[in-house]
């Protein structure tokens, strides 16, 4: 080998490795670039990204905003709705009690003219004509006593406000409704019996007037649907005293024609009349278990029936303790 | 002497039935047919007992009330009210006023009318 061409060598070598170095450094500088531009990739991406979520955001936003128009205009919609609803009620109870006012003025004057006819007032009159007279009277009545229940219906579709609770001495009040009901029972031959309670019961927080519409709604169905030598109950169980919630349970058992399964679906339904009730009494107004329930569900109190179809039906009331 | 009462009635049919009725019974009846013209002539007939409605032409049985209870002769006068109107605040709006007795006309007969009127006298 020639010595002199050593230099030449080195610098042939001194090229390659210049060449390596650059080569190096450009692999540097391409991977840099390289992840630069990766990096920068990313956050377009990354920046696309939000703009993506800022027009959604903006989108769910506009939608907010309609959605509140909407509602907002719903909102006014149902306060109108609400409004004639109770403008509509407003009017009903105040037709009801109207009407039924301006009924019971001709309705008196009817039947005080029965009565007077006759109490033989205006003259004497024949069997024949009494006969019929009294049937007058007692259509009469029992229309009062209709319009008496839509009178009462009405006015217990607005509020408990009209309630007067005070403490009601149970059995003196049962003894004094069953009084009324002696001589119907006895007209159908069936016995009319207060089963005897415990000594010195508590009173019962109740609304007089109203607990007596209960219990004479609830006696008179018992005899009206009982048939000739029946018998009716009535019990005051005191069995839950000592409970919670101290209660007394008013029992009412008839030995009557019973509640058909449909009836015991819709019997405490307004205006509902069970097919074997219209049978035995054509002119009910379907209104008396309504009153019943909404009476005794004013009071605190729960009402319930057991009854098999032709074997006779029993209702039960419950009422809390007067507690002073 | 009879016992004098005093109808306030504007029902045609009702104040001839409860007259005759009243006037069987003994009573000397006297009649008012609307508000306005009963209580001048309540004082006019001074009588024993009023019997008055509540729904009437002109001034009401309310007002009635309260004009017989807060002056003159006859401020001491028993009045039973006897309407067709008997929803709770009604008897005691009433009974506020003054009033001895309430009775709802169609729960009741004349015959109970006439029984109320007399334990008056008793």
């Amino acid at each position: 080998m020639d010595l002199f061409s050593l230099p030449t060598f080195s610098a042939v070598s001194l090229e390659i490795v210049s060449a390596i170095i650059l080569l190096i450094f450009g692999f540097i500088l391409g991977y840099l670039f390289q992840v630069k531009k990766s990096q920068v990739k990313a956050l377009v991406r990354e920046a696309k990204f939000r703009a993506g979520q800022i027009k959604a955001l903006e989108e769910i936003n506009q939608d907010l905003e309609a959605t509140t128009r909407r509602l907002s205009t719903k909102e006014f919609e149902l306060s109108s709705a609400n409004q004639r609803l109770r403008e509509l009620e407003d009017a009903k109870t105040k037709f009801v009690s109207v009407t039924t006012h301006q009924l019971r003025t001709p309705l008196a004057a009817i039947k005080w003219t029965f009565f007077m006819l006759l109490n033989k007032q205006l003259g004497e009159i024949t069997p024949d004509q009494q006969e019929f007279l009294q049937k007058g009277l007692t259509s009469t009545e029992r229309m009062i006593k209709i319009v008496n229940e839509l009178l009462s219906i009405n006015l217990s579709d607005n509020t408990s406000d009209a309630y007067q609770f005070e403490a009601v001495p149970l059995e003196n009040l049962i003894k004094s409704i069953l009084g009324e009901f002696y001589s119907p029972a006895q007209s159908k031959q069936i016995s009319l019996i207060l089963k005897p309670s415990s000594p010195n019961l508590p009173s019962v927080r109740a609304d007089q007037g109203k607990l007596r519409m209960v219990l004479e709604n609830l006696i008179d169905n018992a005899i009206k649907y009982t048939g000739k030598s029946g018998q009716v109950t009535v019990t005051i169980d005191d069995s839950d005293l000592n409970s919670s919630h101290p209660k007394l349970e008013v029992i009412i058992r008839d030995s009557g024609i019973g509640l058909s399964p449909e009836a015991k679906q819709k019997i405490f339904q307004k205006f509902y009349r069970a097919p074997e009730a219209v049978a035995v009494e054509p002119d009910g107004s379907g209104l008396g278990l309504f009153i019943a329930k909404d009476i005794i569900e004013k009071h605190g109190g729960a009402i319930w029936f057991e009854s098999n179809d032709g074997v006779g039906t029993v209702f039960h009331f419950t009422l809390p303790l007067f507690q002073k | 002497m009879a016992k004098k009462v005093f109808i306030v009635e504007d029902d045609e049919f009702l104040r001839s039935l409860t007259v005759k009725r009243l006037e069987k019974e003994g009573y000397q009846v006297d009649v008012a047919v609307d508000g306005d013209s009963a209580l001048g002539k309540i004082k006019e007939a001074s009588p024993d007992i009023i019997l008055l409605d509540l729904l009437l032409p002109g001034l009401s049985g309310f007002e009635v009330l309260k004009k017989i209870r807060e002056d003159g002769p006859v401020k001491g006068t028993p009045v039973i009210v006897f309407s067709n109107l008997g929803q709770r605040e009604d008897i005691e709006k009433a009974k506020a006023l003054g009033v001895n007795d309430f009775l709802i006309k169609a729960n009741f007969t004349l015959d109970d009318v006439v029984m109320k009127i007399s334990s008056f006298f008793k």
